[in-house]
Parts: C-alpha cells; structure tokens; sequence
C-alpha cells in the first residue's frame, strides 16, 4: 500500500522549547499523535489504530494514568510504525516521539513513574492557587471557571478548590494582577476559605533568606 | 546561636525517616534530615517489600485477609502486650501508604506470602524491567521518596550526625550535630522525629540489651550504621525505656548467603537435633524463620544440627526442595555436589563472605560436614554419640509409621538413611533490635512516666514495640511496613504538633 | 509454471499470482484479514507479513508477486511481532462481547487470535465515537462497532459490485467505514446484494436472522426465490432476461422445468415472491407476471428447437389422471422413448386447472393451447371419460401406471350432513360451474374456509348473482391460506371476509337455517381434537340461503383401487415415488393432498425420472435450453433503486422497471468462502510440499 498524505499538518515537537523547559514533550507529542490520528486515511492499520493507541496512551500519561510500562509501550509502537506505516504523516509522527522518547528520557520518565512534568504543562503536575496577598477580589477570574471552582466576593481573597478544578487554567489569563498560578508539589500556604483582602498574615522571611524556617513557637 | 532551623528535624535518612521526611513536607513543614550515610534508604535497601492489608493489590489477587482479621491476629500473637491503639491505626493507614507511595513512582509485583502458612500481606517493589521479585528491590522504594523529598523541599544532610537533642524548657528546641566538614553545629527546630534503625550493629548493646554475644551464640546482620545512638539519644531526652528485642532467625555462619545450594538444603525440614542428640522441634515449622530461631537459641549452647543424608539428596533431586523461598530462588539441588566439593575443599573459606566482624578463628570454624557415619558426625560436631543413634533410630521409625512425637507431616519424613550423612550447624541470627524507647499511638516518645515530651518524635525500628517478644512472621513485611507507616505517622504528627502553635 | 521457496518447501506458483494466493494454494497458511479471493489486494492489515531474501524489510504477501526463485519466510519473529501487534491494535476498539457476537465460531478474527494467541489486554481499549454510526435494515444488519476496517465490504461494493456506496470516512478525528454521507441504505445506489456481508470477516456486516432457510444448503438458500419454487426455476436468470426484453431465452430458462409456464402466469402459488428478499424492503419482484408476459410475448419459441424426444424404447405407461401433475409425467415419459396413455375420468383434461379454478382466473384457452403444445412435442395419447377404480387391468396392459388423479373429494366439518339440501362442497361447485352450470343460489351466501377454493366458490358466487357472499374461517386474518392476492380481490369485489370466527349451523327441514358465528381468541388441534377459546358474547346469526363449505378435500381413492392409502384416503409413496405396488408410481395431489400446481408440476417431473428409471431409463429429464454465460459481479447502479415500486408487468418497459428492482441474490455463492487456519487444506498442506 502506498499513501500520499504528509505531514503539512502536523505540529512538530518544538524541542528549542522543551530544552528551555517552558514546553512539555510529552503534552507536545500527545498533541502530534491526535494530530496524525485525526489525519489519517483509516486503510493501514499502523497509521489508523497505532496513532488512536498511542495517542491514547500519550494522553493517559499526561493525566497522570501512565505507568513506566507504558514506555516500553510507546516505544514498541512506534518503532513498528515508523518501519511499517505506508505514508510521511504518520511516520513522522512515530518518529517525532521515538526522538522524543529517546532525546527526553528523563521527562518522559518522571512524567509516568511520579506524575511530574516539569514546565507543569501537564494537568496531573501542578495544582492552581490565587496569591492572597495579591489578589484583589476583583472577582474577574470566577465567571470565567467552567467548573466553579473558585470562591471568592467582592474585596475578598478567592480561593480555588483544587479538588474542583480541571487545571484548564482559563483564570490564569484573566486576573489583571496575575495573582493566579500554578505550583508544583510545593504549594504556597494560603487561606482555606476567601478572606477579606489584606488580612492574609505573610510569612516570616526565614533565617538566612532561604526557603527552610522554624515557625515561632509561642512563648 | 543556630546554624540552620528548620520546623522538623529527622535523625536518619532510613525508611522510617525519609518516609517522616515526605510527610511532614507534604503538610507544609520545613524539614532536614539528618543522615549518617551517603545516601537514603538505611537498612530497608536490604529489603524487598513491606506490609499492607485491604490493598488494592490484595483485593486484585483476591486475598481475603481483612484489616479485622490481622488486627485481631496480631494482637493474639503479642498476648494484647502491645499498643493496641498503634497496631490499629498502623494496620488502617497501610493500604493507603501502598497508593501513596504508587503516587510518587513505586510499582508494587504484588502481595505475596513468606512462607506458605504465612498471610499474604509482603507487597514487594517491582524493579525496573523486571516482573519477578528481586533481592534488594525495595531500594528503588527510598529513591521514589528521596526525589518526592528533594521535590517538596526536604534538605537532606549527609554524611552527617546527629549528637544531642536539646531540650528547652521540656520541648525539643534543637538538635546538636557535625557536619560532613566535621564542623559541630547546631539547628534549631520544633520537632524532632528519630528514626536511627536500632542497635543490630552494636555488640555491646546486643549484650546488654539482648544478652547474646554476638558472634558466638549470635550471628545477626550487622548493617553499619546502626549503632543504637539515635536510641542514646533519645533516652538522654528523657524519653523512656522499653524493653527491646531482635528479630531473630537462624544460620549456618560461612554457609548462608555464600553456598546457597547448601544452605537451602539443610534448611529442608529434615531432622534437627541439639548438642544432646535430641530432637526439640517440629521441622515442619524451619520455614517460620523466627519460631526456629527461638527454639535453637533455648538449646544448650545455642546451637542446632540438621542432619541429612545421600538418600534423602536423591529425593530432592527427583523432586526437588520442600521449601522455595523465591528470594533466594533455589528450588533444586543441581548445584550440590559442586558446592559441596568446595565446601569441604576449603577452597570457598576465604570467600566465604563472612562478616569482617568476625574474628579469624570464627572465620575458620567449619559449620557443615560430610561425614561416613554417625559416629563421625558425633565427633566432628560434638553432639552425645549414643543419644543421637537413639534419636536417628527412633526417627526412622517414625518415618515408617508417624510422628507422634511432635506431629510433623508424613510428607516431611524421610528417614535418615545412606552411607553419607551431611550435617550443618545452625546457629540463632537475627536482623536487627526492635524497640527501645516508650511511645505513643501518635509516635510521640514518651518519658519514664509515660507522659509525651513535647515535639519529639520517634519512629522505625528505634520504637517498634508492636510485635512482643518475637517478630510476626506470619504478617510479612512487617519490620518495613512498620517503619514506613510509623515513620509517616510521626511526619504528619509532628506537624500537626507545630501547626498547633 | 514460478518456482519459489516458503519456509524451506518447494512451491510451484502461477506466473503473475501474489505471494499470498501462492502459499495459500499450496497448502501453506498464512494468515491474512484485509485480503479476499475476489477483491483486489488492499495491504491494509498486515496479517500476511512475511519476509522475502533481498527485501530489507517485511512485504505484505498479498501485494508481491511470485518471482522464480524467491525465498520467502512466513514464521520468522520479526513477521509475528508485526501481525501480532497489528491484531493486538484491531482489537483494541473492538468489542470484547464475542458470544454475543452472531459471527462467535465464524470470525475470521476471532480465528486469527487464535492462530497467533495474540489477545489485547496491554492495549488501552479504544472507544470510537463513529462506531455506531450506521443503522440496519431489513438486508443488512449493522454492528458497525465491530468493524475492524480491513475493507472488504467496500472493495466489494465499488470494485467488484461497481456500486460504490460504502467508503472509509472522517469524522472528529476518526475513520470509519460508512455509506455515502452515512445515509441509510435505501437512499443511496445500494442494490442490496449482500456482497458485502458476505466478504465480512466478522460479525459487523450480517444477514438479519431468519433471513435464509436454514435447513437447505447455504448456497442454495441465499437465492430464496429459486429455492423456494418447488420446481427451483431458475427465477434469477430469466427476471433478467425478460427485463433486456429476450423473452424467447427468459422462457427457454423456465421451460426447462415447466409444463405449464402460462397457466402458471396466471394461477401459480408463487412461493418464490413470498421468499423474495425484497419483499422484506417493499414489494417481491411480480415474479409471476413477469413470466406470464415473458410467454405471452415470446414470438419465436426457441426452446422447441433445442428440445428432444428420444427413440421409442417399446414401453407402455397408463398415467391415471389428466391433470398437471399426470400431464406433466406423461409429457416427461413420451419424451424419454415411453408410449404414454393418459386416462382422464372428465370429459376434459386439465385436472384442477379446468375444473377447480374458476375461469375467470384461469381461462380454458389457456389450459388447452399448453396441453396442445406437450402433445406437439410429446405425442401421447389422452383417453377422457375413462374412470380407473381398480389397477389390477392397467398393471397387466402396461409396463408401469402412475397415478395421479388428485384430491377430488370435498371434506366436511361435523354437523353438516351431506344430505342438507342448502349445503354444497366447494370443489364440487367449482367443477359444475367450471362444466358450464348455472346454479341458482340465492342472495346470501356463506362459504366455509380460508383457502383458494372458498374464495373462488365466493367470488364466482358473486359473479353469479349472490349479493351477499361471506367468506369465514377459523383462522385470523394474516394466516388464511389463500393468496392474499385472492383476498384482496374478493374484498374489492364486496366480498366479507369473517376470520377467527366458529360456526354452529343451525339444522330444520334438511336446510341450514342459519349459522351462529362466534369470534374465536385462539385455536389448537390437540389429542383431544380442536380445542377453542371463544371470545364470549360475541355470538350472532348469519341466515344464508346457500352454504358452501370449502374446509378442503382429499382423495376419493378408495382401497379396491390397489395400492396402500394413508390418511385422507391420500396413496402413500416411498422414495423415488413409488407406491406400495410394483411398477405403480403416484404423484400430485393425491400423494400430498389439496397443493398447488407448481407443486404437482415438481412432483410429476421427480415421478417421472423415476418411473423412467424404472423402466430401465437414466432418469434424465433435465432440459437446457438456454446456455448459462458466466455472471456479470459487476451489477452497478440503477436510479432511485430502493424507491422502484411493483408494476404492473403489463408492458415491456414495465417488466423491464421490475426486473430491475431484483437484488441479484444469485450473485453471491460465487463469492468465495475464506478458509480458515484449522481448514484441513492447511493441515495437511505442509506435508504435502517438497522439502526445498
């Protein structure tokens, strides 16, 4: 079988990116694997159900359902595909993520094994929490979170339910003092529930600048 | 005037304690550990797996043991001696410590047995690209915790040691140490969690503690390192003393470990006799390493012969061992008579793998013979001629009909017949001290009086009082499992102590 | 003659062939999915990987072609990593409910895990959300969730069928197989030819259960026309033949196993329109007329000149009843050498044909130019007036008698005495009035039962001046036996139709006075006799001047004719005919009792191959008289397919729009059967190559 579909399509792995760390290969080889299954002519079976699985697979990984089998998986598969498949898209693709496999191994790997992506572009790596000593309680992120998960009031310090939250990261963009970010396992302490802005206690700045402090014991 | 603070500071870096690490940094605690070594893990890098009960592995493999079940069979088994409210919430927090740990990287192969009358609650590490359980697999488990601490902003310190505890007005406000440059310092703190892994290296303490002298009547590992200093430490503190054990064992000094094909194969459980010529055991039960490690310590001279002979090698070799046990994975005898020709050879001794521990002439002493009758075996190992003929007489006739003496299985006897007999000597062993300092079900030491001191915090092996006088081999993967949760335990405590404030 | 090297065996190969076809050929498995033996190679599932010397990289068997010394290994690890990971990967989306699965023991897939032991649990299962787009009909049933994409249903459809109207498509990311712009069916080009589920490996493209007989031979239940006339004319062939308007070669197709071709075209039963699968979309092809007009407009009678009559083998044959059934045998017999004499009780012959069916259906003209026409080209002789009650003289003037004198003799319910003066059998009127009588029967009339014979007496009644004519029987409306064809009309004609009814005649001065007619919910024939259960309260009279009870007839044979009666005084016949005398042979009916012309024409042509046999004949009375040319699978499109409708078949053109809405179930046993790894061809295969 030969097939005349290419690759003008697809987005590749920006590997100046990921280098930088601020983009993450394996949410950019998710995207390029749907890319190629959405592309695909559907008559080889390689090019039509290899990119679904890997893609499927790719994108377990990215919420945090990958396992350090899945790896050997990916790997197994698109090695096939790259020899096998009859057309430059797909072939691409298989390749893109052997490169990326083999060029990002560590990332790949605290990806499946610790749910750790380090530009925290993956949903299952970060969670999402709103300075309490910046925010305003201006209320302009609330409306915008398909999910509700932010509380908050007028002058009060909003507050986002991680539990609640699908990390889409919509409220990111639109808080006009950017007071909303993601952190990675170390989480910044902030209120529980909203409080009124500026009651928030900051913490000491500890001994020596650095980030391990004795908090004060009461005398 | 401090050098360093931090909110929780962790003496040992060992299962215990990184785990206590993880979870203290997990709730927003400041922490530094304190580690003597240069890398994680302590004595658990030895170990395979640990203890759950109601994972969900265990619910995969359909194992029916429920959290009743193992509390109630635990607390049978120390006489309810323990701390009913620490078993209990040890066995409630296991399962979920499984998927927490599943959450920062470790794969389990499962639950498995010890033993074939043993509970099926030892999750064991999967390795890297491996789906067999490997010695020494629970390694990759401290070095999943160390990137999770590492992550969560745990400095962990090494090659370096803890010296004091200071207390302030009846709570821990430091702790004293010199660092990897040598320099002593001090850090201040809230809390502090010691999990040092007991006294296994320390003779002296062996002695005094356990009133065994080690190398002689006792063969334990010796893991360095654990020197018994975090206990000194904490009794220094004022924390309380309780009475300390060792999970004991059994072994042939310069045949375990070394000659494996030996070692396995007189541990079948063929018979045993004391120096007297006696039998004092029901072999059935050599598999249940700690019940065999008491019976031999009671024998005069803490010692024990099994004795085995050509005929009953041909059995094995048509039919291979009784007991497997898959972490040494030797099911058959192929290998016998190559080792033993070493053996006897001498030509293995000087490889033999004994500790360095060991003085020269303990490193001499053989502790497996083959001899051309019972009379030689009486002589070489000194156990009384003619009341072992009785005994090797009476046996054999049991092997024909029963054994109404102690009830072992018919499939077990084999008589002792041939015109070869090898005999190994066994002696009592043992993995380490269990227990030394008094705490509570939140891990808090407590003082002579048995009241709590305020911010410090003990966990592992230091304070692992809950198996009574001998380890529960029939719940596996309890000394790690114990270590870990406890360890966890005392992070999240301690933390919710400083949170408090 | 190619010779290549399959896994150290000799093969020899046809120059040209593909690898696959080759090993497959010799007795060599290879396993394959997407390919089929009728559709061009696709290499889509690399179930036939295989490596070949000199290629650096595994070829798909199907897509090489043999070349002499080629060295081809099919079993290597690396082919079996390929085809393993490539099944694993199809049946990722696949359903895991095989014995829901119609197709369980009959999947090509479900075989192929097999072959390779390749299962799919270290896949993630994949959910497609066009898998369901796709609804069946009543041809073809769709579990498009079981498609596993290899194809072959739309190579079938466009390359081979020329139809074009499956095709893979697109949708929110996904690929799919599916109709032109996923229409149903019946608004594409579809012909409904099933070739497409008949290539499908698996249980995604199905025949609807029930669809097919299935206690006949698969490939002769998937032509359900032709199986389903009990004289198996070869319906397919000369629909469309009449269609391209050669009505001499659609009737030569037909003649080879009618008598009555004509009569036929008028009266015939036509079980194959019942059968017809289009019937199950629509309407059935108008079969029936379509072969009445193909005679009707058959000028030239070509079949005359390839027919035969063989030399006199000095044999005499008496056929006792000159009905379809007897004229048929001695049609058949003249033609195989035999002297034929046909003895007729009535003053004509025709049977049932001239004295049961009502001329209006059926006309005399039509019996008598068909009879005319057997005797042209089998001249044998027809004696009427001649009554046979005993045998025992014809056994002794004659080689071998066949017996054949139908079912004459109307059966009466309990309760209606033969002497009731208002009461008449149905099949006796019909031959009265069939002999010209007039009868004089009043205004109001009931006729008894649900079959062809009450409703002819009825509508003759009507024709003879009854004003009120009810027709009533046990059974409910859509199981009465008669044609609904028949029913239709009557009804048109004013004729009222009581079905599920019960009837209790009132009886004074030899009359039935009146009827009481009472609905029946249900009704079953057990040990204990008719058992019904009545709808209570539902009991009125019905006064009739004349009663005519049509509940059915038998044969009024009696024992002194000679040869064993069985129930209903029908003759009992072994194999091949034969009845409990020597030399006797019988058929219509009088062996099956009351049946249908068709149905006596097939059983006179068996009768009469046996009989021939019997006689020390080879029994051949097959007739060809049209030379089959080979099918055309390419059947393309027709406009507006599905939305043809039945004609009337009363003018070329609307015989040729009927004949055009055939689906061509003939075409598909052609289609070859794919055979599986366990097939005996394979097991022995290897054996049987020479080791290289």
């Amino acid at each position: 079988m030969r097939c005349e579909t290419t690759a003008a399509n697809l987005t590749p792995i920006d590997v100046e990116a990921v280098a930088a760390g601020v983009a993450c290969p394996v949410a950019m080889a998710t995207t390029l694997m749907w890319q190629a299954a959405g592309a695909t002519c559907g008559r080889e079976v390689y090019c039509r159900e290899g990119t679904r699985q890997v893609a499927t697979i790719l994108t377990d990984i990215t919420v945090g359902k990958g396992s350090s089998a899945d790896l050997a998986l990916v790997d197994e598969l698109c090695g096939l595909m790259a020899d096998l498949v009859p057309c430059a898209m797909a072939g691409l693709a298989a390749r893109s993520v052997l490169d990326s496999l083999r060029d990002h191994a560590e990332e790949w790997d605290r990806h499946v094994r610790r749910s750790r992506c380090t530009s925290l572009t993956c949903a299952m790596s970060f969670t999402v929490h709103v300075d309490p000593t910046t925010c305003t309680g201006c209320e302009e992120c609330r409306p915008v979170c398909p999910v509700d998960a932010i509380a908050g009031g007028p002058d009060l310090v909003h507050v986002v339910d991680n539990d609640v939250c699908t990390r889409c990261g919509a409220c990111l963009s639109v808080c006009p003092v950017s007071a909303i970010a993601k952190a990675g396992p170390i989480k910044p302490k902030v209120p529980d529930e909203p409080i009124p802005v500026g009651s928030f206690a900051a913490a000491p700045v500890p001994a020596g600048g650095g980030m391990r402090r004795r908090r004060p014991r009461p005398s | 005037m401090s050098d360093m603070e931090a909110d929780v500071i962790i003496i040992g870096g060992g299962a215990s304690g990184i785990t206590a690490a993880v979870a203290a940094a997990e709730k927003g605690a400041s922490v530094i550990v304190l580690e003597k070594g240069s890398t994680t893990g302590g004595a658990a890098n030895m170990g395979m797996g640990f203890f759950a009960v109601e994972s969900k592995q265990q619910k995969a493999q359909m194992v029916d043991l429920t959290q009743e079940a193992a509390f109630k069979f635990l607390m049978e088994y120390t006489h309810w001696s323990v701390d009913a409210r620490l078993v209990r919430k040890y066995i409630a927090q296991s399962a979920d410590t499984i998927t927490w740990l599943e959450k920062m990287g470790v794969e389990f192969l499962g639950a498995y047995k010890y033993f074939e009358t043993s509970k099926q609650t030892w999750h064991v590490v999967k390795t890297a690209g491996s789906d067999k359980p490997a010695e020494r697999a629970a390694s990759n488990l401290y070095k999943a915790l160390t990137e999770q601490a590492e992550d969560l902003g745990v400095q962990i310190l090494y090659r370096t040691k803890a010296t004091k505890i200071v207390m302030d007005d009846g709570a821990v406000s430091a702790v004293e140490l010199v660092g990897e440059d040598g320099v002593a310092k001090t850090a201040e703190c809230n809390a502090v969690i010691v999990a040092t892994g007991g006294f296994g290296n320390s003779p002296q303490m062996i002695h005094d503690y356990l009133g065994f002298e080690w190398g002689k009547d006792l063969h334990s590992f010796r893991i360095p390192g654990v020197d018994g200093d975090g206990l000194s430490m904490l009794w220094e503190a004022g924390g309380g003393h309780t009475k300390a054990t060792m999970e004991l064992t059994y072994t042939t000094p310069g045949v375990t470990d070394v000659y494996k094909t030996i070692s396995e194969t007189m541990r079948q459980p063929n018979l045993m006799v004391n120096l007297d010529g006696k039998r004092f055991i029901d072999e059935e039960i050599m598999n249940n390493t700690v019940y065999t490690g008491n019976s031999i310590a009671r024998q005069r001279e803490r010692v024990a012969f099994t004795i085995v002979t050509d005929s009953i090698i041909d059995d094995y070799r048509a039919k291979g061992l009784d007991y497997v046990t898959f972490h040494h994975n030797i099911k058959t005898v192929e290998k016998w008579d190559k080792e033993v020709e070493a053996y006897v050879s001498g030509a293995g001794v000087e490889a033999s793998g004994l500790s360095d521990l060991h003085n020269d002439e303990q490193k001499h002493t053989k502790n497996f013979w083959v001899c051309e009758s019972l009379k030689e075996v009486a002589e070489v190992t000194g156990i009384d001629y003619e009341s072992l003929v009785a005994t090797v007489e009476e046996y054999n006739q049991l092997c024909a009909t029963t054994d109404d003496q102690f009830f072992k299985p018919y499939k077990y006897l084999r008589p002792v017949t041939g015109t070869t007999y090898y005999v190994a000597r066994h002696f009592p062993a043992g993995y380490g001290s269990l227990g030394g300092v008094a705490v509570n079900d939140e891990m808090n030491v407590l003082d002579e009086a048995g009241l709590p001191i305020e911010g410090l915090y003990a966990s592992g092996t230091d304070a692992c009082g809950i198996f009574g006088d001998s380890y529960c081999f029939y719940l596996p993967g309890n000394t790690m499992g114990f270590a870990i949760n406890s360890g966890r335990m005392a992070g999240y405590n301690a933390n919710a102590y400083i949170e408090s404030f | 003659m190619v010779r290549i090297e399959v896994d150290g065996v000799a093969v020899e190969a046809l120059p040209g062939q593909d690898l696959l076809a080759a090993c497959l050929a010799a007795g060599i498995y290879v396993p394959h999915l997407c390919s089929h033996p009728d559709l061009p190679a696709e290499g889509g599932c690399r179930m036939c990987t295989v490596e070949v010397d000199g290629h650096d990289r595994p070829v798909q068997a199907c897509e090489v072609t043999v070349a002499d010394g080629m060295v081809v290994r099919t079993k290597t690890e690396r082919v079996e990593h390929i085809r393993n990971v490539a099944l694993e990967l199809m049946l990722a989306p696949h359903p895991k409910d095989c014995t829901s699965c119609r197709a369980y023991l009959n999947c090509e897939l479900q075989a192929l895990m097999q072959y390779t032991g390749v299962a799919h649990s270290r896949l993630r299962e994949i959910e497609k959300e066009t898998a369901r787009i796709g609804a069946s009909n009543s041809i073809i049933s769709k579990e498009m969730f079981r498609c596993i994409q290899c194809t072959r249903c739309i190579r079938a459809c466009g390359d081979l069928r020329g139809v074009s109207i499956l095709e893979i498509r697109h949708r929110d990311g996904e690929a799919y197989v599916g109709t032109v712009d996923d229409l149903p069916h019946d608004q594409t080009d579809c012909r409904f030819c099933s070739a497409c589920v008949e290539v499908c490996p698996t249980g995604t493209l199905m025949d609807p259960p029930g669809l097919f007989r299935e206690d006949v031979p698969r490939a002769q239940a998937l032509v359900p026309c032709r199986n389903g006339c009990p004289a198996h004319t070869d319906i397919p062939l000369y629909l469309q033949l009449a269609g391209e308007g050669r009505y001499a070669e659609s009737v030569s197709v037909f003649r080879e196993k009618l008598t009555f071709p004509l009569s036929l075209g008028y009266v015939c039963s036509h079980n194959c329109e019942s059968e017809c699968k289009r019937g199950t979309m629509d309407a059935p092809i108008s079969i029936r007329a379509v072969k009445r007009f193909a005679v009707e407009n058959d000028a030239e009678q070509t079949w005359r000149e390839r027919t035969w009559v063989a030399e006199p083998t000095g044999k005499r044959v008496a056929v006792v009843g000159g009905g379809p059934a007897g004229l048929t045998a001695a049609y058949y017999l003249t033609r195989k050498g035999h002297e034929v004499t046909v003895l007729e009780r009535r003053s004509r012959p025709g049977g049932m044909m001239t004295w049961g069916i009502p001329r209006y259906r059926l006309p005399q003209e039509v019996i008598d130019s068909e009879i005319a026409t057997l005797q042209e080209i089998a001249p044998f002789t027809i004696e009427t007036n001649v009554r046979v009650t005993d045998l025992a003289p014809l056994r002794e003037q004659f080689d071998a008698v066949l017996v054949a004198t139908g079912a004459q003799a109307g059966k009466r319910p309990p309760g209606y005495d033969p002497a009731l003066s208002n009461v008449v059998d149905g099949v006796d009127a019909c031959r009265r009035w069939n002999d010209g009588e007039r009868p004089r029967l009043g205004a109001t009339i009931a006729v008894l039962g649900g079959g062809n014979v009450a409703f002819d007496c009825a509508r003759s009644a009507k024709r003879f001046g009854a004003t009120d004519v009810h027709v009533l029987c046990l059974e409910p409306f859509d199981k009465m036996l008669a044609d609904p064809e028949e029913v239709r009309e009557a009804l048109a004609e004013g004729i009222t139709v009581h079905a599920s009814v019960t009837l209790t005649p009132t009886v004074a001065d030899q009359r039935v006075t009146g009827l009481d007619v009472t609905d029946v919910r249900s009704f079953a024939f057990t040990a204990d006799g008719l058992q019904l259960d009545l709808v209570e309260g539902t009991t009125r009279e019905l006064v009739a001047d004349t009663v005519i009870v049509a509940t059915g007839q038998q044969s009024d044979l009696t024992p002194e004719f000679g040869v064993e009666l069985g129930r209903n005084n029908l003759v009992v016949t072994g194999a091949d005919a034969r009845t409990s005398v020597e030399g006797v042979f019988a058929a219509g009916d009088s062996v099956t009792g009351t049946s249908t012309v068709i149905n006596a024409i097939a059983l006179a042509r068996a009768a009469a191959s046996s009989l021939d046999r019997y006689l020390g004949g080879d029994g051949d009375i097959e007739d060809t008289y049209y030379e089959r040319p080979e099918h055309d699978p390419a059947i393309g499109t027709i406009p507006n397919f599905s939305q043809l409708t039945r004609t009337d078949c009363r003018t070329a053109e609307a015989v040729a729009t009927e004949t055009s809405r055939c689906l061509h179930c003939e075409l598909r046993p052609d289609l070859s059967t794919v055979k599986y790894w366990t097939d005996a061809v394979y097991q022995s295969g290897a054996q049987q190559g020479v080791r290289a």
